[in-house]
């Protein structure tokens, strides 16, 4: 399995091709629902963004409460065609990844061509062992969103596979061998 | 979000307080005590605000003979429940709109439901209804079968029809795109034919007591 330092840089970037499975190591970001929401609303006033997007990872999961004793609570993938509508403008400002489960518009797709991103998938249900790859777990924004929050994790080898690369390959399409 | 049905027998009678809040009580104590996430929100549009709790939960009773409480209860994801629909079919669309309908549902859901799901189908009663059947279909067993005849086929035919439109677990392609179809149903008025099909994902937690 191919092993990832992050950032991710553009040469990591135009060489990934859905279907691979990858392990990353390094900062991603959490973001949902809520938190896209309130990046909108930042973006739209013209405030700043609580990280710089450049070259990061937006992991769209919102975790369980975190058990006395450990690092980090269960943190599986949420779906991501829920966030659709907000990618393309992040992506544009230098988003250069996200990590989900599900299908993505066409317009994410295009953005994703566009920025040569690239869209990760990682296994739902499975949130209890993704949980044990966060080895550093810190609240950056909008606390009152609880799980929503949007937060900044050290992950080390943490399972993904490409769902929809730079070239625009994807892994869901019907035709994909 | 907590999903629970009461059915609770007529010769019993709860003393000491309001039944409703107990039961939030117990989803409350459960999801803080096993660190579960809290998934509700106040408001559904405009305040959204986490209630912290993981209440209030969605709470069913019925009343049946005898003297015993059945309690059964499911933690709801919602990637799935999003890909759930309803649809009021005519009379003339036959079994073939039933199946039609289930099928075009599991195709839209896709990966973003989390295969291998489990499917759980309502057909008749009313729009509510069929609804609620729906979800009654989803904590029944994956190893039980349909008492009636007709429907029992029906749930094979439609898990084998899924289990060959190539979806897969996690949407990666693959033979095992449903683990089950489950079918409830109720008669219903002359002029319709409503299926609601409620999605759940792989995991489909649930869980019976008899008090």
């Amino acid at each position: 399995m191919k092993k990832i330092q992050l950032p991710l840089t553009m040469e990591d970037r135009r060489s990934l091709r859905a279907g691979e499975q990858v392990l990353l190591s390094g900062v991603i970001y959490t973001a949902r629902d809520a938190a896209h929401k309130r990046m909108k609303e930042l973006l739209d006033a013209g405030a700043p963004l609580p990280f710089d997007l450049k070259d990061q990872i937006i992991y769209y999961v919102g975790p369980t409460q975190t058990p006395p004793g450990m690092t980090f609570g269960s943190a599986g993938p949420t779906t991501a065609t829920r966030m659709d509508v907000y990618t393309p403008q992040l992506l544009d400002l230098g988003l250069a990844g996200m990590i989900g489960k599900g299908k993505r518009s066409d317009a994410v797709k295009q953005a994703i061509i566009r920025n040569q991103a690239v869209y990760f998938a990682a296994v739902g249900g499975a949130g209890a062992l993704l949980g044990l790859r966060v080895k550093k777990a810190e609240t950056i924004a909008f606390e009152d969103l609880q799980s929503e929050a949007i937060r900044r994790l050290e992950v080390e080898d943490f399972p993904v596979f490409v769902c929809f690369d730079s070239q625009g390959n994807d892994l869901y399409a019907e035709d994909f061998e | 979000m907590a999903v629970v049905w009461l059915t609770i027998g007529q010769d019993v009678h709860f003393t000491g307080g309001s039944l409703k809040a107990a039961v939030n009580k117990g989803v409350e104590e459960a999801y803080q005590g096993s660190y579960l996430r809290n998934s509700v929100v106040s408001d559904p549009v405009f305040e959204r605000k986490n209630t912290l709790t993981n209440t209030p939960a969605v709470i069913y009773t019925e009343i049946v003979e005898g003297d015993q409480v059945v309690i059964e209860c499911a933690a709801k994801g919602f990637g799935s429940e999003n890909c759930s629909r309803i649809k009021m079919c005519k009379p003339a669309e036959g079994v073939e709109g039933v199946r039609d309908f289930i099928l075009e549902t599991v195709k839209l859901a896709g990966p973003n439901a989390c295969p291998p799901m489990v499917v759980g189908v309502g057909v008749g009663g009313t729009m509510d209804y069929a609804a609620y059947l729906a979800k009654r279909a989803l904590v029944r067993p994956l190893d039980s079968e349909n008492e009636n005849e007709q429907y029992r086929q029906l749930e094979r035919e439609c898990l084998e029809q899924i289990n060959q439109l190539n979806i897969g677990p996690m949407g990666l392609k693959g033979r095992t795109t449903a683990l089950k179809v489950n079918i409830e149903w109720f008669p219903t008025h002359i002029a319709g034919m409503p299926v609601a099909v409620n999605i759940n994902c792989h995991v489909t937690r649930h869980k019976k007591v008899v008090l």
